[in-house]
């Protein structure tokens, strides 16, 4: 029997003393407190189980957008947090439900987009761990929980998990329920994980995602490269660390195709911006006529520019993430390809915290709704890790994770 | 090639011009468009609606049951028990919330904002929503509700439903019309159609012979010409005309009861909520007007369209121009006067209602949704 209580203890204990640098979690006062009344709740419902829950005792990261009860919501905002209380997240209640303890709330740039918090890289404090969820990539990269919730908008799960060394799951939109969470942009708001192990990210993937179904063990998929201006916006030093790794893979046996892929690239970035900048103008339409002066510039900025942007254009816009998903599905059965392989940023982590780092390489995978994962492969000067990113078809989650596993015996990754 | 839409109370030639002015980026009806497209975004979110959520199970032991109280009735605080329920005239008990008509008043305007923002957008998440909702109140074998009205506006301790229940689902008569706009979506196949007709035929049925239906139909109030409105929509989706042609004949000859001479609705001014219950019963002439052109009448014509056109204009002259001189209930804003005029001033060029339209304002009419169904492109 594992004395929960002694063990979190420890944990908070060593936690705190490293979160002085690293700033991962937003500060709460009386934590200990808090988990261990999670605790003997959680161990009374246990005791009575007939099966233990999966995640019994884990602790979680729950990055500052997602409602949890008895802890504020701030978003990385200046907003008073009971402007922007509500319902605990279905993300919570369901890590809850499975035994799950929440170590905290995890930092996050404002409103999920690119103002930046106080977090550091915990590879290298003098690097930006990535964002938007920068807190939760940060807490599992440091150790401070197994698994950690995040959302991705453009790239704010696969960016920082590759930054921070971690694996991040950007399931199918819509797999994992929004509900309880402060929106970015909801036509492409996916609720995403980070975990510090295949392991550990298929038991919570099992728990969060929607009729989740285990899928044995698959073949290998073929995997495709999409050739051109996309792929070529990752930096050379990043490309060549890519087909660095695409070798590795083809002398385990692996058949990589290269497939040409996402010709307008251009388009889909600016249709991308003018959605979610068009969308987060009317999430925040209310909030920001009672706070405009409370917003930090970038993200008031977003939210002036949004409101041009017509209800005509998001539905087109919205109709072109699914013509997208087509487009990209078409091509896999037309190459023959399971899963799209690429670097999982456009280099690693950038030095300083003033930028979070571009989203590029993610962007059009989020638009179609594409489930993606981040898989850490190898680490470059400065002790910072870089990722691939593996991308299948829409709802096709179960085989993703399932095929990262793959990957997990053939990279170098800890 | 696209089908034309399947409906009945909406002009088809109309929607089809407009759509394509839309389509065209028409300047006059951007406002418009943006209104109904935002309408229509917001309705993504909806949850789907099924009559299995309320919690109390209906005295048929089934939640499939559709189930509502009658708004005006409360508990009756002098008696143990508070039953049986005291009728309390104009104030709206808060108990009806947990029942299923919110849930049907929901799935109608969700179901209408989606299928019309897709018809002039092709936007095929709208349908796709439509869709949804739709399979999830009517077909899904879990969550559908049974083709009746049984337990419509029950009155506890009095009766466990109404005919008055009938006017709970007024709604289904624009529902179907909705459906309609879509017919060239990939989301809504010919089995959901085929499904759905299924189901508004049964129901029919259930209008057509059951106590409630026939007593609706024999009232000589709004209950009346709604009850016949909606029979005459539903026959027309159900491919029954014969069935809809006497509905529509019975509804017509209700105008000269309901209606006087003058203009007036000499029975329908007294009571709280008068206006809205004016306002509703000639939309119900409007609608049942719109259905006659599918069956070949004009009811703006002749005696009858004397009538309507009194009733029409005598109701903008008490109720938009000046203070209601009777009871007026809830509040009336001039917005909710748009459809009404936009409909009337189709029917009466010329006749002052174009000016109303002007006093509420040009910006906002246009910014209407309902100015893309009801607005000449020549306005």
């Amino acid at each position: 029997m594992i004395d929960l209580d002694r063990s979190i203890a420890l944990q908070l204990e060593r936690t705190a003393a490293l979160d002085l640098e690293i700033e991962a979690l937003v500060g709460e006062e009386n934590q200990l407190r808090r988990l261990q009344g999670e605790v003997d709740a959680l161990e009374g419902r246990v005791s009575r189980a007939m099966v233990p829950p999966a995640l019994r005792g884990c602790l979680v990261g729950i990055k500052d957008i997602f409602h949890v009860d008895g802890l504020p919501t701030r978003a990385g905002s200046l907003l008073p947090p009971e402007a922007l209380a509500g319902e605990e997240a279905a993300c919570v209640r369901l890590l809850k439900e499975a035994g799950a303890l929440v170590l905290g709330k995890t930092t996050t740039t404002e409103f999920a987009f690119f103002e930046p918090g106080p977090t550091r890289n915990p590879n290298n404090t003098a690097h930006t761990p990535g964002g938007s969820s920068s807190g939760s990539a940060a807490a599992v990269a440091a150790g401070y929980c197994p698994l950690a919730i995040g959302s991705q908008t453009v790239g704010s799960v696969i960016r920082p998990a590759a930054f921070c060394g971690v694996l991040g799951f950007k399931p199918s939109w819509g797999r994992i329920p929004s509900e309880g969470m402060l929106y970015y942009s909801p036509s492409v708001d996916t609720v995403g994980v980070f975990a510090r192990s295949c392991a550990w990210m298929e038991v919570a993937a099992s728990v969060l995602c929607a009729n989740w179904k285990s899928v044995g063990e698959p073949r290998l998929p073929t995997v495709g490269i999409p050739e051109g201006p996309y792929l070529a916006q990752a930096s050379g030093e990043a490309l060549a660390l890519f087909e660095g790794q695409v070798d590795r893979l083809q002398g385990v046996g692996w058949t990589v195709r290269r497939v040409p892929l996402l010709s307008d690239i251009g388009e889909i970035n600016a249709r991308h911006t003018r959605l979610i900048s068009g969308e987060m103008a009317r999430v925040h339409a209310d909030l920001f006529a009672q706070y405009e002066a409370l917003y930090r510039p970038k993200t008031a900025q977003l939210v002036r520019d949004g409101r041009a942007v017509t209800e005509r254009e998001i539905g087109r816009a919205r109709a072109g993430c699914v013509r997208l998903r087509e487009e990209v599905e078409a091509a896999m059965d037309a190459s023959d390809v399971d899963m799209w392989l690429t670097p999982a940023a456009t280099g690693p982590a950038p030095r300083g915290l003033a930028s979070t780092g571009d989203p590029a390489m993610n962007l059009p995978w989020t638009h179609a709704g594409l489930p993606s994962c981040a898989v850490p492969c190898q680490r470059v000067a400065g002790n910072l890790p870089m990722g691939l990113q593996c991308v299948a078809r829409s709802g096709q989650d179960e085989l993703l994770l399932q095929w990262v596993r793959s990957l997990e015996g053939i990279l170098d990754y800890e | 090639m696209e089908s034309n839409p399947r409906v009945f109370m909406l002009d088809v030639e109309h929607l089809l011009r407009v759509r394509s002015l839309v389509f065209e980026g028409d300047e006059g009806f951007v406002a418009a468009d943006e209104r109904l497209l935002e309408a229509a975004n917001k309705a993504l979110a909806t949850r789907p609606f099924s009559v299995v959520e309320k919690e109390e199970v209906p005295p048929s032991n089934s939640r499939r049951d559709y189930m509502s109280l009658a708004p005006n009735w409360w508990p009756d605080p002098d008696v143990e028990g508070e039953m049986p329920y005291v009728h309390r005239e104009g104030e709206v008990n808060g108990e009806c919330e947990a029942y299923d008509h919110p849930r049907l008043v929901g799935l109608c305007s969700a179901v209408g904002t989606l299928s019309t923002a897709y018809f002039f957008s092709d936007f095929e998440d709208f349908a796709e929503r439509a869709a949804l909702l739709l399979r999830i109140f009517f077909l899904d074998e879990q969550t559908a509700m049974n083709p009746h009205l049984e337990y419509a506006q029950a009155i506890r301790g009095r009766c466990l439903g109404r005919a008055e229940g009938i006017m709970d689902a007024h709604g289904f008569s624009w529902l179907v019309d909705h459906v309609g706009l879509l017919v060239n979506s990939s989301s809504w196949n010919a089995e959901d159609q085929a499904d759905l007709e299924a189901w508004f035929s049964r129901y029919l049925d259930w209008l057509s012979e059951s106590e409630f239906g026939v007593e609706a139909r024999g009232r000589e109030d709004s209950h009346g010409i709604c009850c016949d409105v909606q029979v005459t929509a539903l026959a027309l989706f159900c491919r029954k005309k014969g069935i809809a042609e006497q509905a529509f004949e019975r509804a017509q000859a209700r105008l000269f009861k309901l209606v006087a001479s003058d203009g007036s609705q000499p029975g329908q001014v007294e009571g709280a909520d008068s206006l809205n219950r004016c306002m509703t019963n000639i939309g119900a002439f409007f609608d049942l007007a719109d259905l006659g052109r599918s069956l070949g009448y004009d009811l703006w014509s002749g005696e009858e369209g004397d009538r309507l056109q009194s009733a029409t204009l005598w109701l903008i002259n008490h109720g938009f121009d000046a203070e209601w001189p009777w009871e007026r209930g809830t509040s009336t804003e001039s917005l909710q006067w748009v459809p009404l005029l936009l409909r009337a001033a189709q029917r009466l060029p010329d006749r002052g209602v174009e000016k109303r339209l002007r006093q509420i304002g040009d910006e906002a009419v246009v910014s209407d949704w309902s100015y893309l169904l009801y607005s000449s492109p020549d306005r």
